[in-house]
């Protein structure tokens, strides 16, 4: 069964990549929304937690504990980008889903629907970079986050 | 049809000219503003994949099935950028699933012009032009094919439109 996020939900999508976000002007790249083909659901998706409940502090925990722990390439979190759920249901032409999948984490969630063609799955993607919001952590607190987990 | 030189690859005569020995004070005092501009277009080019290309290496070895960036992609993205010589070089970053992205910016008119490419001699780009302005579409990496981008890149990036 399908559960789809609702509306009201931040999501938070954590970037693993210095390319993917400009720290001075405080924005995302597109490449960070880039879908990647799942395995599990057997379809394009992009990755999400559903940190509405949590605190600032939690949403960087999970991203360490669970996003970073199950990196199998060694990649350490560098940011997030928080759009709100409603957002992303609402790109227009989009036509985009944001659907439970808690197999790894209760609050993990999928981007998917993703259109077929890959310059509308571009152009997706730069509209989500362009609404959503960069987070930087503290280096500090992931350290301390890391070394506990 | 309008011709481009094709500067990234060094001209017969500055090759004959470093195969010869030649004086470098000779060559850079004949240097014309073209071909320093050029040069300098290639640094920036190279020091933009260089260092998206470092992040990625970073990481070489642990699983790269994500991050790998094919060689193809990097020859794709270097030989599109000297076709589209009249924008300027955009951000480079890497792609999930292999493959380097770009992106250029216009803050002030809020219009971003973005391109991927795959490594298969292809362009797949996306424009977000301000409103309810957009378009996307793909395009074969050949020289007059992707003359239509530049114009559109360019379009975005004027800041009197």
């Amino acid at each position: 069964m399908t559960v789809e996020v609702p509306g009201s939900s931040r999501l938070s999508r954590f970037i693993f990549s210095k390319s993917h976000f400009a720290r001075e002007s405080r924005r995302v790249k597109h490449g960070a929304f880039v879908p990647t083909y799942s395995a599990k659901i057997q379809k394009l998706a992009a990755s999400v937690l559903d940190g509405n409940e949590l605190s600032e502090a939690d949403i960087w925990s999970a991203g360490v504990t669970f996003a970073e722990a199950e990196r199998t390439d060694g990649r350490k979190l560098k940011a997030r980008a928080d759009i709100k759920c409603e957002v992303v249901l609402n790109c227009k032409d989009c036509n985009l889903a944001v659907i439970r999948e808690t197999s790894l984490h209760e609050l993990h969630a999928n981007i998917e629907n993703w259109p077929e063609v890959e310059s509308a799955q571009l152009l997706a993607a730069t509209e989500l970079s362009q609404k959503s919001k960069l987070e930087l952590p503290s280096e500090t607190e992931l350290e301390v986050l890391r070394s506990k987990h | 049809m309008e011709t481009h030189q094709s500067y990234w690859l060094p001209s017969e005569e500055s090759e004959i000219e470093e195969n010869r020995g030649g004086s470098i004070v000779e060559d850079q005092d004949t240097l014309s503003v073209e071909e320093a501009d050029n040069k300098s277009r290639i640094a920036e080019i190279l020091s933009g994949l260089a260092e998206i290309l470092n992040e990625v290496f970073e990481n070489e070895g642990k699983d790269s099935s994500e991050t790998n960036i094919t060689v193809s992609a990097v020859l794709d993205v270097f030989m599109a950028l000297q076709y589209l010589h009249r924008v300027p070089v955009p951000d480079f970053m890497y792609l999930l699933g292999g493959g380097i992205g770009v992106e250029w910016l216009n803050e002030k008119k809020n219009k971003t012009f973005v391109a991927n490419f795959r490594g298969n001699s292809k362009i797949v780009y996306a424009g977000l032009l301000g409103g309810d302005d957009k378009l996307h579409g793909s395009v074969p990496l050949q020289e007059t094919k992707i003359k239509k981008l530049e114009y559109l890149v360019d379009d975005a990036l004027n800041e009197s439109i």
